[in-house]
């Protein structure tokens, strides 16, 4: 759903501008505060809102957390903290007790005092945006998010979190740059582009939070989520096997070639290297015969994504088991191989592969 | 999800030490099985926090509950009353703290935890107390601080350093609004109860009551002349009135609202220069007592609403002073009390019991026709307690069933209660109106602030006699037996071996070197009760006046309004000119200071000289110069350039720069 509000929203706000060729995160999907939650029912603060978060927190690789980028509101426990406050209060003036006023009056200095060292914890904040391992849908990406202090002023208790997605807490007390991995879990296969990322504290007293929704510019590759299935496509040969094929019986030392980078290091020769005959990789000779191709077609009676998910889990299967396999899919086309930079290359190609175009193709 | 839901070891260490730190000052208001009960549930949450025991079941927690209530309402009769409800409220915090898992308990414990702290005001109202109060607000803070840092595996005190430091940046703005602050009247009135345990003067006077009051060195209420101190031995402060005798101890009789005017006390004649001799304007600064009487030299007026004169000269307040009182008086020496007395008041003080005291009786009587008139037969029976070897004592033998003949004719030793209540019954006997009067004689007086301290073992009881064309006439019958007390003081009245504040074996008056330290911190609170205790409509409206000239509503908001704009605009100006005013990098600050220091040696860099290309350029001219300098230069380009250090090796090197440039 948000990948389809995702295109969406970019069409709504293009006039913004669009330096990274991004398109622009959609606001409604991210955890607003509460004025803006109950507002967002009216369509012109909806539009203001957008292009003035969007003036105000571009999507960019780094950004510095400014007096203008940063919004300061209290917490539940901060309306709590007054109320304590006021009561104290309260009491100091039925007793006619100057002490106890004084109490009260030194709770809420105390909660002003706090608003200012809760926005200085975040105050000159640098984010820089780092990018993240590819993925399988289903599994959490993990960003990396740099953060940089101004000076040597330490940053406590700093949060770090994607809407609906886990947090991550640091502090920045020793060095003046580090880096921290920040999960989130995508919902779609793709190019996945973080929504808004919420860099909040509440530091000192938890009862102001200070916070800025920043929009990184950053995005990491889903795979489809692999899903284990019983069918097997060969190359047109062998037709459909059965449950499960038993390749290892198969497996037969046929010759030694020159190691190449991507080889599975499982199979290098070890022997010879020690022999002083440089890297040789053992090639099988059933392997040599079994060459497969994953073909689009052949999975025809599923759904598109179902397609991918299946297709994806025989590439891991047939890379696992060191089988050369090429890839079909329409307006891809992948030769036989093994290794790891050909699963990279099949696994991107089946999460970038758009299925859109050929949705009324299945339905005929 | 470390901070929303569970929080560091280290707060369960700074609430519990936050609630030791917070009770000390409930310590002497809660009967001893609270105290026992509380400290029991900190010794338990601490056994949780080493891991030895476990967190109360449901039962054990119910149990608690229920006979927490119990016993308050044992112990208090009630719980909505002030002393049980603060009872109650440290109870709660205990047992909350005894059951806190979750951040929220911690919170919810912090916050009981402030009012715990105001709530100890409700009892110590000292300099010293607020101070230590105010420490313990940070003890608090430092708690809550702990709950919202990341949790941390070495125990530190960064959190109570930030929260003093957060307190002492919250004090100013709370000077402000204490200053300016409207001072509110109550929206419902509260009384506190249960204080009657005070010490002060009582209702009933016995042999014995009042010196039972020299045990105690507690202030009573201090004075400050306005026009000059009268001599000391005339400050005889009048309080409450004894007119009912049974034989055995006499009873205050009600007070009655004066039917005076402002100009029955102070006629025509006391504006003279002659009548100003005998006025006396004075403030009289008076601790809670939960009593209604004030104090006053005679003959008193005020002008205050809640205060009120009785037809008997002494003045009252209109609710118990349950706080620090100031009032300001007039007095008139020189007036002739009730020189018509009317009949009920003269029946009332002719009164003897028919029965008892006969010898006593019989004495007067005989010494009355002995007399040619009321004033000799008043001096007559003066000097006969000088002549006849009576003694001032505090501890006088015990008397029996006719007090005033055991004492008069065998025991012979007395206080001034004993003297005050036999010379009266002698009086009443020869038949002149007369009447016990109890208050305070004397006063410390301290030069620093120039004003007059009375205590409580300077209460003291005399006689007033009615005499025809005089009216009511002071008599001190002690002050024919024991002069010195009158003159000097009690402790110089005293006989060897005797001494007041008997039982108190650490009072500081004990301590004749203390006694210049002792009045210095009198002033000093004296100062604190008057400013800061005693701050209210009145002396906001004098603050008001004296910045402002006129208070109207006008100036008062523009005052506001230039107040806040003056914050406003130093914050503003602090951040944007932040950067203008200093160089932020040490690092650079030192360069600085070797560029200046050169250029006394008139040597300077070149705008488009490197630090490099200076120090290379240098070294060619003058290789010991140059060699210190290019030590130097290194050190800066490598902390500059060469990576992103941290904290500590940033430390390390800019104090090896520092070295370095010593050389150069």
């Amino acid at each position: 759903m948000s990948q389809a509000s995702f295109s969406n929203s970019a069409n709504s706000v293009s006039s913004n501008k669009n330096t990274y060729g991004y398109s622009q995160y959609d606001i409604e999907s991210y955890d607003s505060t509460g004025l803006v939650k109950i507002l967002w029912i009216i369509p012109w603060f909806r539009r203001w809102y957008v292009s003035w978060i969007n003036r105000m927190l571009p999507r960019v690789n780094q950004i510095t957390l400014n007096r203008n980028r940063v919004f300061v509101f209290p917490t539940a426990r901060g309306l709590l903290f007054i109320i304590c406050a006021f009561c104290v209060f309260l009491a100091g003036t039925n007793y006619s007790n100057n002490l106890i006023l004084g109490t009260g009056f030194l709770l809420f200095s105390l909660f002003m005092v706090t608003i200012w060292h809760s926005f200085l914890n975040v105050l000159g904040l640098t984010i820089i945006a780092g990018g993240a391992e590819p993925i399988f849908l289903g599994e959490f990406a993990q960003f990396k998010v740099g953060l940089k202090r101004p000076s040597d002023k330490p940053f406590y208790a700093l949060k770090l979190l994607w809407p609906n997605a886990r947090e991550t807490l640091t502090n920045i007390d020793e060095d003046q740059q580090i880096t921290v991995k920040v999960a989130i879990k995508p919902q779609q296969r793709g190019y996945f582009y973080p929504p808004r990322l919420t860099v909040e504290t509440r530091f000192p007293f938890g009862i102001i939070r200070c916070w800025s929704h920043v929009a990184l510019a950053t995005h990491c590759v889903v795979y489809p989520k692999p899903i284990e299935n019983t069918i097997y496509l060969g190359d047109g040969h062998e037709g459909q096997h059965g449950d499960e094929i038993n390749f290892q019986s198969n497996e037969e030392f046929y010759e030694l070639k020159k190691y190449r980078e991507g080889d599975n290091l499982n199979h290098v020769s070890w022997k010879s290297f020690s022999k002083g005959q440089g890297l040789l990789t053992k090639h099988f000779a059933g392997f040599q015969d079994e060459t497969v191709w994953l073909d689009w077609d052949a999975f025809r009676p599923f759904e598109h994504e179902v397609k991918l998910s299946y297709m994806c889990y025989w590439v891991l299967r047939f890379e696992k088991e060191n089988r050369p396999y090429g890839l079909e899919l329409p307006g891809v086309l992948l030769q036989p191989e093994v290794g790891e930079m050909h699963l990279k290359q099949c696994l991107h190609a089946l999460a970038t592969f758009d299925a859109t175009d050929f949705s009324k193709e299945s339905t005929q | 999800m470390i901070l929303q839901e569970k929080f560091p070891r280290a707060t369960v260490f700074w609430i519990l030490f936050a609630q030791c730190a917070v009770f000390i000052p409930h310590l002497n208001q809660v009967p001893i099985w609270l105290s026992i009960l509380y400290f029991a549930c900190i010794g338990w949450r601490f056994g949780i926090y080493q891991g030895r025991w476990d967190f109360p079941n449901k039962w054990v927690k119910g149990f608690l509950i229920i006979a927490a209530f119990i016993s308050v309402l044992a112990s208090f009769q009630t719980i909505s009353g002030a002393k049980g409800g603060v009872a109650l409220l440290l109870i709660a915090f205990a047992y909350k703290s005894l059951e806190m898992k979750e951040q929220r308990d911690a919170y919810l414990v912090v916050m009981l935890a402030y009012f715990v702290v105001a709530c100890a005001f409700l009892y110590q109202r000292s300099f010293f107390a607020a101070g230590y109060l105010i420490v313990c607000v940070g003890i608090v803070s430092a708690a809550l601080i702990s709950m919202n840092h990341l949790p941390r595996n070495n125990f530190d005190f960064d959190g109570l350093k930030l929260s003093f430091k957060m307190l002492i940046q919250a004090i100013p703005l709370m000077i402000f609004l204490f200053i300016f602050f409207p001072q509110l009247p109550p929206l419902f009135q509260i009384n506190l109860g249960g204080n009657d345990a005070k010490t002060g003067l009582s209702d009933t006077l016995n042999p014995g009551s009042i010196s039972d009051l020299t045990q105690s060195d507690e202030l009573a209420f201090r004075v400050k002349f306005t026009n000059g101190m009268p001599p000391k031995n005339q400050l005889y402060w009048r309080a409450q009135l004894f007119e009912r005798f049974d034989g055995i101890s006499w009873t205050v009789s009600p007070k009655q609202k004066s039917e005076l005017h402002y100009t029955d006390v102070f006629p025509a004649e006391s504006f003279t220069d002659e009548g100003q001799k005998h006025t006396i304007e004075y403030e009289v600064y008076q601790e809670a007592s939960y009593s209604k009487m004030l104090f006053s030299l005679a003959t008193a007026w005020v002008h205050a609403s809640n205060v009120q004169l009785n037809s008997d000269y002494t003045i009252d307040k209109t609710s118990p002073v349950d706080g620090l009182f100031h009032y300001k008086v007039e007095s008139n020496t020189a007036l002739k009390r009730d020189l018509e007395l009317s009949e009920r008041s003269r029946e009332l003080n002719l009164l003897v019991p028919l029965y008892g005291n006969e010898k006593a009786k019989e004495y007067a009587i005989e010494l009355r026709k002995k007399s040619k008139d009321e004033q000799e037969f008043v001096l007559k029976v003066l000097s006969a307690f000088t002549e006849n070897g009576f003694q001032y004592t505090l501890n006088p033998p015990l008397l029996g069933a006719n007090p005033v003949d055991e004492f008069l004719f065998d025991t012979r030793k007395g206080f001034c209660e004993h003297f005050a209540s036999s010379f009266v019954y002698l009086m009443r006997a020869g038949g002149i109106p007369a009447r016990i009067v109890a208050g305070y004689m004397g006063g410390e007086y301290n030069k620093q602030g120039d004003y007059v301290l009375v205590h409580q073992f300077q209460a003291h009881a005399w006689a007033e006699v009615w005499l025809e064309g005089q009216g009511w006439v002071r008599f001190d019958p002690t002050a024919w037996v024991a002069p010195d007390r009158i003159n000097q003081g009690i402790e110089e009245a005293l006989p060897d071996g005797e001494s007041i504040l008997e039982g108190n074996l650490l009072a500081a008056r004990k301590f004749d070197a203390l006694t210049e330290i002792r009045l210095q911190l009198d002033y000093l609170n004296m100062q604190w009760d008057k400013w800061v205790l005693g701050y209210d409509e009145t002396l906001q409206m004098q603050v008001f006046n004296k910045l402002l000239g006129k208070v109207t509503s006008t100036r008062i908001s523009v005052f506001m309004l230039l107040c806040f704009s003056f914050v406003v605009l130093a914050t503003s100006l602090a951040i944007f000119f932040k950067d203008f005013f200093r160089v932020k990098d040490p690092a650079d600050r030192l360069y600085f200071s070797m560029q200046k220091k050169l250029k006394n040696k008139h040597i300077e860099r070149q705008p488009f000289e490197t630090p490099n290309d200076f120090a290379q350029r240098i070294n060619t001219k003058d290789a010991s110069l140059g060699k210190a300098l290019q030590s130097f230069t290194h050190v800066y380009v490598k902390l500059k350039y060469q990576k992103e250090w941290n904290k500590k090796e940033r430390d390390f090197l800019l104090k090896e720069m520092r070295e370095a440039l010593k050389s150069v």
